[in-house]
């Protein structure tokens, strides 16, 4: 074997599993290297391939599913396993980006005239975030939640100086709609939505303090203060940024559902 | 307790990692089976689990094994693909390793295919046509697994839906059975036998399962998998699906198989359509007397030749 033909033969193995991935993307398209009359069982990879990531999609997503119904969902999760191929074995990592899809395929079902915006459940994209988020706090790591009884032998000077850090599986989302509740009327079978003001913004604090997760509604002080907790603010200095924004509410309520939720990690 | 040897020449990874019991029979962990498992503590010889499902941070599955943790675990990796051209991701093989140390495992195992490809991954064993340089490659990821883990790790037969066409790959294509051998003598591994694999192979590209089984060799063989499968009508084949009791030609080869080779660990595989724990009980029953028979067997044979 010369050098050229060893180079060659090296590259080929390379050249055939990307042929069998173009292939795969491509209903009608011949792999090389199996059997003519071989060409059609091809179709058990395609099919195990795309059913398999659909799959994963849907057991992600089981109330968004719901909610646009097992066909559209099923189109939905076509399209988002074609653009967005799991860049990683780790299943429980995939379809993170779903909602941006579902928006995306809801706009443009808009925009293409086919309906019209008030008809379509663009509450649906919210869902699908909240549903990724609790389970990215399902696998986060574990970590001790700061509880309020740490906080209860400190001087009220020390409390105020304290700078917290988030809780690893803590993640606060802002909605423009009334996804928890949707989401719990959706825990039995025949939901319904009447009687719900859906276009009512929400701000969900996820977390994880043991092996459950917890779902706490915020008022928007509240959020507030998550937030410039977790930017490094001390408590102090989130009191005084909230005394402009919302001078009516009192610090001690606004901390208590935080910390009640293990939206911090204890000190070590 | 058995332990499959390397031929000699071979990398020798010692017996200082542990190995399943031969007559152990197990089932995949399910997390729907957690609860029942917990409470009734049915005496099973191990547990198998997806490597890839348990790669996450923290959180319940983890605490899941650690509350299992009584019985021997078998960790399966999905995702590595030993059988890619490409070099093994690096991330990938420090997440088993993390694993292994987190949940110490009885046994490792992985699959001969591929799964990935330019950073995307198939959620899939794709299947790989078996060339001598397939061979090293595969030998080489192998080695380069074992060393990572410091112990060896068993190589399961994949499902085949398809033939190769050696003229048109442009290289030779070597007998499966041979291949698995090789690979054995290359890099130490052992060999992890899905007999249904066999079965379906058997059906869908016209091999002799009972040749294919009676040309391993025994002592490679660290671990049987008996699953069930269905069946796609338009192509006549059988798909591997793991959604479905062992069938009946299945337990006969595998009683024929630990007949000529003896007691193997054997596992009941079944992750579509997952039945209640009972179901799965049931099965390990069955597969647990096989294993019985066998052994009276040897020793009867044993005692036969003792006594002349």
């Amino acid at each position: 074997m010369t050098s050229l033909e060893r180079h060659a033969s090296a590259e080929r193995q390379p050249d055939w599993q990307r042929a069998f991935i173009e292939a795969l993307t491509q209903p009608d398209a011949a792999l090389p290297g199996i059997e003519a009359g071989h060409q059609q069982r091809f179709d058990v990879y395609r099919n195990n391939v795309w059913a398999s990531l659909i799959s994963a999609l849907e057991e992600a997503y089981p109330v968004t599913r719901q909610v646009v119904g097992e066909r559209f969902f099923a189109a939905l999760a076509h399209d988002h396993s074609r653009q967005h191929l799991p860049r990683s074995p780790l299943m429980m990592e995939y379809g993170a980006g779903l909602a941006e899809t579902l928006h995306t395929t809801l706009t443009t079902l808009v925009e293409a005239r086919q309906v019209s915006a008030a008809q379509l459940p663009f509450y649906a994209v919210d869902l699908a975030r909240f549903e990724a988020a609790r389970l990215v706090a399902y696998h986060a790591a574990d970590a001790e939640a700061l509880v309020p009884t740490q906080l209860a032998g400190l001087p009220p000077e020390a409390v105020m100086e304290l700078r917290f850090s988030a809780h690893p599986a803590a993640c606060l989302l802002h909605l423009e709609h009334a996804v928890l509740e949707i989401w719990q009327r959706h825990q039995h079978a025949d939901a319904t939505l009447e009687g719900l003001d859906i276009a009512r913004p929400e701000r969900i604090l996820i977390t994880r303090p043991a092996l459950e997760v917890q779902v706490t509604v915020l008022c928007e002080a509240a959020a507030l203060l998550l937030e410039l907790l977790l930017a490094g603010q001390t408590l102090a200095g989130a009191a005084a940024r909230l005394a402009d924004a919302h001078p009516e509410q009192e610090l001690g309520p606004l901390l208590a559902p935080l910390l009640a939720s293990g939206a911090f990690r204890a000190p070590t | 307790m058995h332990q499959p040897s390397p031929s000699s020449g071979s990398p020798d990874f010692g017996t200082a990692y542990p190995s399943l019991d031969e007559m152990a029979v197990g089932i995949s962990l399910k997390a729907q089976h957690v609860r029942e498992l917990m409470s009734s503590r049915p005496a099973l010889g191990f547990l198998e689990i997806h490597a890839e499902n348990y790669m996450g941070a923290g959180g319940a599955p983890h605490a899941r094994l650690d509350a299992l943790q009584e019985y021997p675990l078998s960790i399966h990796g999905v995702g590595l693909s030993l059988a890619s051209e490409r070099p093994l991701d690096a991330t990938h093989l420090a997440r088993l390793k993390t694993l292994c140390e987190r949940h110490p495992p009885t046994s490792v195992s992985e699959h001969l295919a591929w799964a990935g490809h330019s950073g995307h991954f198939y959620n899939d064993l794709l299947p790989v046509p078996l060339t001598d340089a397939m061979l090293a490659r595969v030998s080489d990821n192998l080695m380069q697994l074992q060393d990572t883990l410091g112990r060896q790790v068993l190589i399961e037969n994949p499902a085949h839906y398809l033939r190769f066409d050696a003229r048109e790959l442009g290289a030779e294509l070597i007998p499966e059975t041979h291949f698995l051998t090789r690979l054995v003598e290359r890099s130490g591994c052992g060999l992890l036998i899905d007999v249904n694999n066999v079965f379906v192979s058997a059906h869908n590209i016209g091999i002799d399962p009972a040749a294919w089984l009676e040309s391993i060799p025994g002592h490679a063989v660290g671990e049987i998998h008996l699953a069930g499968h269905g069946e796609d009508s338009r192509e006549g084949l059988l798909i591997d699906n793991h959604g479905a009791p062992v069938c009946d030609e299945v337990w006969a080869l595998y009683a024929d198989f630990i007949n000529r080779i003896g007691p193997r660990p054997t596992l009941i595989e079944w992750d579509t359509q997952v039945p209640a724990l009972e179901v799965l009980l049931g099965q390990t029953t069955r597969a647990q007397a096989l294993l019985h028979s066998t052994r009276a067997q040897q020793l009867t044979r044993s005692g036969m030749e003792g006594g002349q």
